[in-house]
């Protein structure tokens, strides 16, 4: 696709704002961090409306901004069964958790979710085999730099080599001496942006921008395959059946268990705020995967595009004004980096609190709660984002062939994993910890001999299962949570001022802020 | 049924459930919890 000189002008011209708001805010974030838990959760820091933005933009990723349109560019409507049934059960899941995230992770000062498991249950060995499993959530941010890279190319005609280390550049011009507040706080603000573009494609879509007749053209347009009354298609893992749409649904409720999600809880400024979170974030997590409509709309309008995840930019250079279209490279920007950042922040966390902080220093007879150990944890924090920022950048610099596997090593597995303990741990305070190790293993176990088995040529597998990664970690997100629901009943739980003591601790002060005291 | 009435009707009940969550459901766990001190960590 040849973008006219004008596009790529306006484009390099929103970039250049876009990175002097980025580079202010976070700026605004390193004033903020004068700790280590600072710079790990933000803790108490942000009200609802900001991180309800934040939250919906972390979870709305390059894949909601790129990915969903291309395959919906392919595959027409029904691509809706990905984009508008994920964050029902992204968001349904993220209000069973939220609550005790905030309250226990506060009382225990958890600073990431591995934390939290170990924290909640008292377990050195869950935080330890959780911090190994997150590890792979390089992955997802390898993931995020390629389609930073591949947005670069088709918008500004920034070579993909470069445009990956100048992604690579920017998180780290803020999150480096901002972290999570600078995370959070940009989060929000491109989540505004990204809330923008979608309302605008509900327009365009609805109205039939480009053709005559409204939505009905759009739907007369496309190939019958593609049409809204077309629900499945048995050749296509993803929406092969009705039952492998559900266990989409079942496999996202465990989707906030990832840590880069589950660590926002702790930035809220109280749990009386969490009310008002959830709503917000429930409203904005549905608009932003409205974007999937662009790639129907492409394929109404018989767009041409090398690649399908290139609709987006290609519909918007093709039927908007230049300086519209100029926008959408920010938009698709903050998609990809609000995702990315929360997941670098993360990663950092593995090695600066999960290891280190919790699991070295108490082993070298350190006290966590030290200012010692606690500045440097936050040296080793600083040093772990450049290094896994550079790390995932290098990693891609061939785009590799088998990202989304990897990807999914991560996401399917941390939920597969994590949903057992995470999300019946915190909804019934019975669950012992033999029962949280039991469904960590067993759900981790499962999906890695369903999914993760085939996808690596060690055999065939049982369709859909060994090529969709959703219909397996629904699967797992089932085996983890019955089995520690199981095994809990026939476990000790935990003594009962053990329990008191985890989710009932010390009283909110006035305005909301934990006295960790 | 297409697809765009199935999901819009998914949402919406999405919705109805956020709501309830956020206006019912949320203070019976919270109460549910503060009870369990007097009770001595119960369940």
């Amino acid at each position: 696709m040849a973008v006219s000189d004008t596009v790529v002008t306006y484009s390099w011209v929103f970039l250049a704002l876009y990175v002097i708001v980025i580079a202010g805010l976070g700026y605004w974030g390193w004033q903020k961090t004068t700790t280590q838990d600072d710079y790990a959760t933000a803790r108490g820091g942000f009200g609802f409306l900001a991180l309800g933005f934040a939250y919906a933009a972390t979870v709305a990723s390059g894949s909601t901004f790129m990915g969903m349109p291309g395959m919906a560019y392919d595959m027409g409507f029904k691509v809706g069964y990905y984009a508008l049934i994920y964050p029902i059960g992204a968001y349904l899941g993220m209000m069973l958790v939220a609550r005790i995230t905030k309250k226990v992770g506060d009382e225990a000062g958890s600073q990431s979710i591995p934390d939290f498991l170990g924290d909640r249950f008292r377990s050195p060995t869950l935080r330890l085999l959780a911090s190994f499993i997150a590890l792979f959530l390089l992955f997802y941010v390898m993931a995020q730099v390629v389609a930073a890279g591949h947005m670069f190319d088709t918008i500004l005609g920034l070579e993909y080599e470069l445009g990956i280390w100048f992604a690579g550049g920017l998180l780290l011009l803020y999150l480096t001496f901002g972290g999570s507040n600078a995370d959070i706080v940009t989060d929000a603000v491109q989540g505004a942006i990204m809330i923008a573009i979608a309302v605008l494609i509900f327009v365009m879509v609805l109205t039939g921008w480009g053709l005559e007749g409204g939505i009905g053209a759009v739907n007369a347009n496309l190939e019958p395959a593609q049409q809204w009354d077309t629900h499945t298609n048995p050749d296509n893992p993803t929406f092969s059946s009705w039952w492998a749409i559900l266990l989409l649904f079942i496999a996202h409720i465990g989707f906030t268990a990832q840590p880069h999600l589950g660590n926002k809880f702790f930035a809220i400024k109280g749990t009386q705020y969490i009310k008002k979170f959830m709503i917000t974030a429930g409203i904005a997590g549905m608009i932003l995967p409205v974007m999937y409509l662009a790639g129907v709309l492409g394929a109404a309008q018989g767009l041409e595009v090398e690649s399908a995840d290139a609709i987006v930019p290609v519909l918007f250079v093709e039927t908007m004004p230049a300086v519209v279209a100029a926008f959408l490279s920010v938009a698709i920007l903050s998609a990809i980096i609000s995702t990315a950042d929360g997941l670098i922040i993360s990663v950092s966390q593995i090695f600066a609190n999960d290891f280190y902080r919790k699991t070295y220093a108490p082993w070298k007879g350190k006290d966590p709660s030290s200012d010692e150990v606690n500045q440097r944890a936050l040296l080793i924090s600083r040093i772990a984002t450049v290094g896994v920022t550079i790390v995932a950048v290098a990693a891609v610099m061939t785009p590799p062939e088998y990202l989304s596997i990897f990807m999914w090593i991560g996401i399917g597995g941390i939920i597969s994993a994590y949903s057992g303990p995470y999300l019946v741990g915190s909804l019934r305070e019975s669950t012992s910890k033999t029962a949280a190790i039991v469904g960590f293993v067993a759900g981790f176990t499962v999906y890695a001999a369903i999914h993760l088995g085939p996808q690596v040529g060690l055999y065939e597998g049982l369709y859909p299962y060994n090529a969709n990664p959703f219909a397996a970690t629904g699967i797992g997100f089932l085996v983890s949570c019955m089995s520690t629901i199981v095994t809990s009943q026939f476990t000790k739980p935990m003594p009962a001022e053990d329990r008191n003591e985890i989710f009932r601790g010390s009283t909110e002060l006035p305005d909301g802020v934990v006295d960790d005291d | 049924m297409n697809v765009l009435q199935v999901l819009l009707v998914t949402t919406i009940v999405y919705f109805i459930a956020v709501t309830i969550w956020v206006m019912k459901i949320e203070d019976i766990l919270e109460e549910s919890s503060e009870r369990r001190v007097s009770e001595g960590g119960g369940r």
